[in-house]
């Protein structure tokens, strides 16, 4: 009897699949060194599902060079349990797990995600860990976790494994290794040879033209002069309620100019020369791709970009939406509009939209981006079941269904009218708006605004007076700092990373200290290095560089170029430039190490004074119980009196923000753990609430949201709340 | 220059060329000038020294332009000589 290996590239996506696969779906749960697998009756013989772990294999230096040793050119593909220290025998086990299973096989398939990740992932554990079974795997190709979409895929598997997909994975490792590895080594050594001791700086093929956009804003930030305008406020009032006018021009550039329109126009009579009207049509959005995606979540809720692309694809290894990481806004019709409606509709809010939904032909208003691999991301039909959704899983999953119902739906409508208010030479206009049809914004409530804005019922030649007038002075404003949300755009825009990689990227950025806060903000450290790099090594920072390797890696999926010849031209670049780097060591020692130890003392240092002795304050950890807390540095060794201190979160990693307290004005700090939502608040009010209520002790291990009761305090009913 | 490189008088990095600030510095420079004109151009006259001081004030003002202006409170010679 036939015996068939399928490598799938998550335990949980094994887990579907091989439910999706026995004729019962109950397949067998087995262990073998500890990693699950799961065995499965079909009609064609016996099917033994097993599941990576993400990458199993990475890249390492050929040899054994020392541990921070660069630069570096020959590199091998090795077992990750080999090369990386922590976790190495659970990922060494799982090797040999699937190696045995591999053993008895007649026949494999590579069931990981179809895309550049998932066919590296599959070819490289198919090749080594399965004896060379990439020459004669099958892949099978899904975009939901559904499991008629499953069966399907499995029926109907490609003959050969995607090798364009594999080598472009490869060849995107291979130059990040060789990019991320030579130059952060330089960096880091440079930093710990100048004895400023060890700090992991880092940069990278794309990491470094990234970083450059936030340093290039917060360099315009700097060198922003505020240049003086005027706004012109008029309001009239009719049957009892005022109508802010606005003057045809929006900004009025002198003092001189503002003030004329105000003397000249002060109780003076307006008369209303035109009424004009214009309907407006809004088509519907389009569906969504992967950063689309993440641009909504952000602007609704405020999740990061990896926060967004997290919680999609536990929703798409629950079956509940389409594979999140692509880049189409496509909804081919062999995804069964119709089924998927039907699906929604059995949740209580869908179902009278998708019943309008259905009494019209179903086509949907299709975006002009396309992937080869997968559709745009759309809710398969399965629903949820609410106990097993999280609050922010539950968010995305609504998201995501609203902004796949409102593609089908009709375009709205909009009268725009306009009432045009003259005195002499000056013009003031007075717009109103009516919905005339909702169309797709009905579908796409709460995250789309409607509001509509009534003029009054005056006619054309009626005269009315100004009630009041006034000039406003204002200033240009800077071009705003990056969010991690416009970060991620402005990537895209510019060919940077991929849709996969672009979040951690950000996040990364946020790791290395080189931005802080939520509008990011570059340090110093920051900008050091992008002048370092800009000065020695410019064409490593510029995007145009970067985006072309991207384009050639790409051309590596469609067969017209080949990894070697790309490997080759982007050597051809680094090579020259990391030698010059390496006789350059000293210098960027000289000049980061002093950046890297300022910064170390920053990230501990508090803007706002000590209340009590106006003297900085820092946050330190008690020699005594080793919990963290702010207080002054000096207080141990007797140099300071001043008793002051305020308690921290004593789990996670915790960052000082810009930011102040709307109550005390003290800056607020922040606690972050992976897995976990970062908690923000203000320490000094935390403390007084807690001295208040005498809550001996705020350091609690649970994290205490803004607003959120403190459910390891809920003993004691006195326990405070952060502000 | 005698072949020394030049450091900016307000953050001691490397001038750029022709400046004796640096490329950030100089950058900021030319805007004060540039902005100095706009608000001749807004206000009527302004003197300077009340231009430098709304400038500290405004929280728009990027820091780079905060930290000349305070230089050049400081050097008001070099206002006039650059």
């Amino acid at each position: 009897m036939m015996r068939t290996l399928v490598v799938c590239e998550k335990p949980d996506a094994a887990s579907r699949v091989a439910r999706a696969l026995d004729e019962n779906g109950q397949p067998s749960k087995e262990q073998l060194y500890g990693v699950p697998y799961y065995e499965c009756d079909t009609r064609s013989g016996e099917v033994v599902v097993c599941s990576a772990l993400g990458h199993l294999y990475t890249l390492d230096a050929k040899g054994k060079p020392p541990r921070r040793f660069y630069p570096v050119w020959d590199y091998q593909w090795k077992p990750k349990s080999e090369v990386e220290r922590k976790k190495s025998a659970r990922l060494g086990s799982w090797i040999l797990a699937i190696s045995s299973l591999a053993k008895g096989a007649d026949r494999f398939v590579n069931a990981c995600d179809f895309d550049v990740e998932g066919a590296l992932i599959g070819w490289q554990i198919l090749r080594h860990a399965c004896a060379g079974a990439d020459s004669h795997a099958q892949r099978m190709k899904f975009s939901t976790m559904t499991e008629r979409e499953l069966r399907d895929a499995y029926k109907q598997l490609a003959p050969r494994l995607d090798l364009g997909l594999a080598e472009a994975g490869k060849c995107r490792h291979e130059l990040d290794w060789l990019y991320g590895i030579n130059l952060s080594r330089l960096l880091t050594e440079s930093v710990v040879k100048n004895r400023a001791g060890y700090a992991t700086l880092s940069t990278g093929r794309v990491q470094g033209p990234t970083l450059r956009f936030v340093v290039e804003r917060e360099d315009e930030i700097g060198g922003h002069v505020p240049i003086p305008f005027w706004m012109i406020e008029a309001s009239i009032k009719h049957d009892g309620r005022s109508y802010l006018l606005e003057y045809e021009k929006e900004k009025v550039e002198t003092f001189a100019e503002a003030d004329r329109i105000v003397h000249d126009c002060t109780k003076s009579i307006l008369e209303i020369t035109k009424i004009e009207s214009s309907e407006t049509r809004q088509n519907p959005p389009v569906p969504f791709d992967l950063s689309t995606l993440q641009s909504e979540a952000y602007r609704h809720f405020g999740y990061t970009p990896s926060r967004t692309l997290s919680i999609a694809e536990h929703l798409y290894l629950d079956a509940l939406i389409s594979y999140p990481r692509t880049s189409s806004q496509k909804l081919p019709p062999d995804i069964g509009y119709e089924t998927i409606l039907q699906g929604l509709s059995r949740r209580s809010d869908y179902s009278s939209l998708v019943k309008k939904l259905l009494k019209n032909n179903l086509g949907p208003n299709q975006g002009w981006k396309d992937d080869p691999a997968h559709p745009a991301i759309y809710p398969t039909g399965e629903l949820p079941n609410k106990a097993s959704l999280g609050y922010q899983e539950e968010k995305i999953f609504d998201l995501i269904s609203r902004r796949f119902m409102s593609t089908f739906a009709g375009p709205s409508t909009r009268l725009s009218s306009r009432m045009i208010l003259e005195n002499g030479s000056y013009r003031f206009f007075l717009h109103g708006s009516r919905i005339v049809d909702p169309g797709w914004t009905e579908y796409y409530r709460p995250y789309v605004k409607d509001v509509e804005q009534k003029l009054p019922s005056l006619e054309q030649g009626r005269k009315v007076p100004m009630e009041s007038i006034r000039s406003l002075e204002r200033y240009s404003q800077p071009l705003p700092r990056y969010n991690p949300s416009s970060l991620l755009r402005k990537m895209e825009d510019e060919n940077l990373g991929t849709k996969a990689t672009r979040a951690d990227i950000i996040e990364i950025l946020y790791r290395r200290g080189y931005v802080k806060d939520q509008r990011m903000q570059a340090t110093t450290l920051a900008i050091k290095v992008i002048g370092l790099l800009d000065k020695y090594c410019r064409l490593i920072i510029e995007p145009g560089f970067t985006g072309r390797l991207e384009d050639l890696m790409d051309q590596i999926q469609v067969g017209k170029t080949s990894r070697r010849r790309v490997l080759l031209e982007a050597l051809d670049h680094l090579r020259p430039v990391m030698l010059d780097l390496v006789e350059r060591e000293e210098e960027f020692g000289e000049s980061l190490g002093e950046t890297v130890t300022a910064q170390r003392v920053m990230e501990v240092t508090f803007e706002t004074p000590c209340s009590e002795c106006g003297s900085k304050l820092k946050i330190v950890r008690s020699r005594k119980t080793g919990k963290r807390f702010i207080g002054h540095a000096g207080v141990w060794d007797g140099t300071k009196k001043c008793g002051f201190s305020a308690p921290l979160p004593q789990f996670g990693s915790i960052s000082i923000l810009s930011k102040r307290c709307p109550e005390c004005g003290f800056q607020m700090v922040q606690a972050k753990s992976p897995g976990r939502r970062p908690l923000v608040s203000c320490p000094r009010c935390y403390a007084e609430k807690a001295r208040a209520m005498k809550v001996p002790d705020i350091g609690s291990k649970v994290p205490v949201r803004i607003g959120q009761k403190n459910t390891r305090a809920t003993s004691s009913p006195t326990s405070p709340q952060m502000a | 220059m005698n072949g020394k490189i030049g450091r900016c008088e307000i953050c001691q990095l490397e001038t750029a060329s022709d400046s004796s600030f640096c490329p950030t510095h100089a950058r900021a420079a030319k805007n004060l000038r540039g902005g100095y004109d706009a608000w001749n151009r807004a206000f009527g006259n302004v003197p300077l020294a009340t231009f430098f001081a709304r400038l500290i004030k405004l929280p728009e003002t990027g820091d780079r332009v905060k930290e000349l202006v305070r230089f050049y409170q400081n050097n008001q010679n070099r206002w006039r000589e650059e």
